[in-house]
């Protein structure tokens, strides 16, 4: 199965090499493997009873259903759902709920991630459960058997490496699951799009492994890829994709790149380039430049007292999240600073904290008392603060193109409720002037602890957790 | 709450033995070596270990008592004869593997417990190897 990479003779890869979309880069592989079904997979790996059974996960608060195992998929049971629509179903047909365990699923994550990168030098953990792989220099095995520790050399090659055959991805999702318990899939291809893209393709075809590096075997594969399924392809964006007939994944490789720029932006750009095979983002590189979201303040009068202070910082992250939503925009993390005046002859403190979201968070009801948990950290009585301010971090779209991730949006309660409730916030904010509408501040850190009624143990991460064996 | 994988080498180095004056250093310095680490010595594969906390008796003659601590590894192939953690009926036990040429069974270490024979190869699920057992006094 020859490829376009063996033509090449001059096959150096550069570090440094130009990312303008005009310049296609030397052959890279990429991929794109994810877990299937985390969060509920998390669960069945300490719970054997349950390895073919209707699992599902909800939301912080028991809100809403963030994750399904395939036979709750089987059963109907949608994504997003509130929980309180589905639980009569739930119980007819023996479906287990578990509340959300991030600690469980962090330190799997992290398990998984660790086995992945055993088998690739380059790694890029783009979520909880995904991570980007550059295969074009690579760590490899020496055998295949699992005792084996030794590791084999950087390829070059790869035909002679078996990186242009399945079976060594394949191989990469069997260990994983071996080690973690964790069942993954995989989508391979010459760019990150089309690693996605071929990520998807082996989860409509429930394989482990899809390739899309062979450019003749492409156009077959990306015609029966639904455009609304391409990475970068949003709720918005997709029906002024199908007003210009554009249904499919290779309908939209055939566009004019050019002419996507104009009409839209560099980043469709890009998106249609990668569809064509020309990399132009490297690992690390998302395809449109991270954003941050801040809200800061020098006081006239300087702040002493803790309450006075989170107030005010509460009132930033409610603007900031404001903000944000206006832009379409969710946050991945959070960010607190406090400053006392540089320039007077005071006792000085300056710090700065901050927090990640498991999953992106459109809901002030978290970024509040996130806000206020961080200033508690850094707070210190006896200094006369002059600054404050919240940024949000690495802000995604809210409408991504995996649509899966819109539902893990972490809301405090039923998603369409909380999503009338910033709406409504939001509106009355912008009628009655800025802050009209506030978020009560926590004043008692247990004010923000989730309802969670269905919570398994700790399995790896409390020693009184631990499983047991008989 | 993974938001980056991060490489991460860590090499405790060893301190020197004595504060450095002027002029006479320790003759122990050339021979320094880092403290000993339980971490290193009972996990060889980070990600593919886990522990797990033993109830029952079924393996006391083997060593294993009731709330030990046991370290069970993912990543290593079973062989005939090592103890394992077995998924049986749903549920997690700990035995020692009798893999012969087609039989394969369950043996407990305790005359109470009878041998659990396996009918077919696919029935039997290993969920991890037992590299250590660690009892609290």
């Amino acid at each position: 199965m020859k490829t376009d990479n063996q033509q090449k003779t001059n096959r150096t890869l550069t570090k440094n090499a130009s990312l303008t979309p005009s310049t296609p880069l030397t052959p890279f592989i990429y991929g794109l493997i994810d877990c299937n079904s985390f969060y509920a997979s998390c669960e069945k790996v300490f719970r054997p009873a349950l390895a073919d059974r209707p699992v599902v996960v909800l939301s912080n608060n028991d809100g809403c259903i963030v994750a399904r195992s395939a036979e709750a998929k089987t059963l109907g049971i949608p994504m997003g759902e509130p929980f309180h629509k589905v639980r009569k179903l739930c119980q007819k047909e023996g479906v287990a709920v578990f509340s959300s365990n991030y600690a469980l699923y962090g330190d799997m994550s992290r398990r998984v991630m660790q086995t992945i990168a055993r088998f690739a030098t380059d790694i890029e953990v783009y979520s909880i459960d995904e991570a980007f792989l550059n295969f074009t220099t690579h760590r490899y095995l020496a055998s295949h058997d699992h005792d084996s520790t030794a590791e084999g050399v950087l390829a070059s090659d790869p035909v002679r490496d078996g990186l242009t055959d399945a079976a060594y991805y394949r191989q990469i999702v069997r260990s994983v699951g071996q080690w973690t318990g964790i069942p993954t899939s995989i989508g391979v291809g010459p760019t990150k799009t089309l690693a996605k893209a071929a990520n998807r393709l082996a989860k409509m075809d429930g394989t482990t492994a899809c390739l899309l590096l062979d450019r003749a075997e492409r156009e077959a594969q990306l015609r029966r890829l639904p455009v609304e399924d391409v990475w970068g392809v949003g709720r918005r964006l997709l029906p002024k994709l199908n007003r210009l007939g554009v249904h499919t994944a290779w309908d939209l490789s055939q566009l004019d790149p050019s002419d996507l720029r104009h009409r839209f932006s560099v980043v469709q750009e890009t998106m249609v380039r990668e569809l064509r095979g020309e990399a132009c983002l490297e690992l690390d590189q998302q395809p449109a430049p991270r954003q941050n979201m801040q809200v800061s303040r020098s006081f006239r009068k300087r702040i002493e007292d803790f309450d006075h202070l989170a107030a005010t910082v509460a009132g930033f992250a409610s603007r900031a999240g404001e903000k944000m939503r206006g832009q379409g925009g969710a946050a991945s993390g959070i960010y607190v600073f406090i400053a006392t005046g540089r320039y007077r002859k005071e006792p000085q403190h300056a710090d700065a904290a901050a927090i990640d979201f498991s999953t992106p968070t459109i809901d002030s009801g978290r970024l509040v008392p996130a806000a206020i948990e961080l200033l508690r950290r850094i707070y210190r009585p006896g200094f006369l603060y002059q600054k404050a301010g919240v940024i949000l971090l690495d802000i995604r779209p809210q409408d991504s193109a995996d649509r899966q991730q819109q539902y893990l949006f972490d809301l405090g309660q039923d998603r369409p409720e909380a999503e009338r409730l910033m709406k409504t916030v939001d509106q009355l904010n912008a009628s009655l002037g800025s802050s009209s509408v506030v978020f009560g501040s926590a004043l008692g850190a247990e004010d923000w602890a989730p309802a969670a009624n269905y919570c398994s143990p700790r399995y790896t991460t409390r020693w009184e957790d631990l499983p047991t064996v008989g | 709450m993974i938001a980056r994988y991060i490489k991460r080498t860590c090499c405790p180095r060893p301190l020197a033995a004595v504060r450095i004056q002027a002029g006479f250093p320790s003759p122990a310095d050339d021979y320094m070596e880092t403290a000993l680490d339980l971490n290193e010595y009972m996990i060889d594969n980070p990600p593919a270990t886990f522990f797990v906390r033993v109830t029952g008796e079924s393996m006391t003659g083997a060593g294993i008592f009731p709330d030990d601590l046991l370290v069970v590894d993912r990543s290593v192939a079973p062989h005939d004869g090592d103890i394992v953690v077995a998924v049986l009926d749903g549920e997690f036990t700990v035995k020692r593997l009798a893999r012969t040429s087609g039989r394969v069974a369950l043996i407990a270490e305790n005359p109470n417990f009878p041998p659990i024979r396996i009918t077919g190869e696919s029935d039997l699920q290993i969920w991890g190897v037992v590299r250590h057992a660690i009892r609290s006094f």
